[in-house]
């Protein structure tokens, strides 16, 4: 493997409760989620898909109010759901960012894509362009 | 209505700071990415008006997503709408 380019922050957490939402904006897209993980694994050496979990108080909905409020579709996983498909959660940059990771590029997007989850509607999703 | 992405990048990706990021080879025209730029970032279903705050000699681009009410965001769209 490539040498990484730079060395990505990891804030020491203990892993989210087991039926803590772990969330990510927008349908799931194997291309995109195999961009996302290429492009992060260019920069920090590892393939990574980014979400953000529930920690420290925080719920999937005020993340979606907040990090996500401009996402259509937000995609509900539960930490437990993610752990039991072969994936990892790293503790990444700031809370509640996480980055699902896997050794495998091709894995990581099909176990991604295979894990239970949701699709819902975010409700508080603006357009931006409606003033 | 979705207006021309400039800059490709996936909006739940962030670095160590907070905040969102891509790479430079995303954009329709990298000469429109430096510090202080306000464009369109994201993808067709995901998108947002940001501010560029930093370009990395890697190509990494550090950017924050601008509020609907703020006057450049408001200005942008106004151009592209």
């Amino acid at each position: 493997m490539p040498e990484a380019k730079k060395h990505r922050q990891r804030r020491g957490e203990s892993l989210p409760e087991e039926a803590a939402f772990v969330v990510r904006g927008d349908l799931l897209d194997p291309a995109v989620l195999a961009q996302s993980a290429q492009e992060n694994y260019s920069i920090y050496g590892f393939f990574g898909v980014s979400v953000f979990a529930e920690v420290g108080g925080i719920t999937w909905d005020e993340i979606a109010a907040t990090k996500l409020r401009r996402a259509e579709w937000i995609v509900l996983f539960t930490a437990r759901a993610l752990l039991a498909s072969g994936l990892e959660l790293w503790d990444t940059g700031q809370a509640p960012h996480y980055d699902v990771v896997h050794d495998d590029l091709d894995q990581l997007v099909s176990r991604i894509l295979g894990c239970e989850h949701r699709v819902v509607r975010n409700p508080v999703h603006s357009t931006g362009d409606d003033s | 209505m979705t207006p021309q992405i400039e800059l490709r990048s996936d909006l739940n990706a962030e670095d160590d700071d907070g905040q969102n990021w891509t790479l430079l080879e995303n954009a329709t025209n990298p000469a429109r990415v430096h510090v202080g730029a306000v464009l369109v970032a994201g993808s067709p279903r995901f998108w947002s008006v940001v501010r560029i705050t930093a370009v990395d000699t890697d190509g990494q681009v550090h950017f924050v997503q601008l509020d609907e009410s703020d006057p450049a965001a408001r200005e942008l769209l106004a151009t592209v709408a």
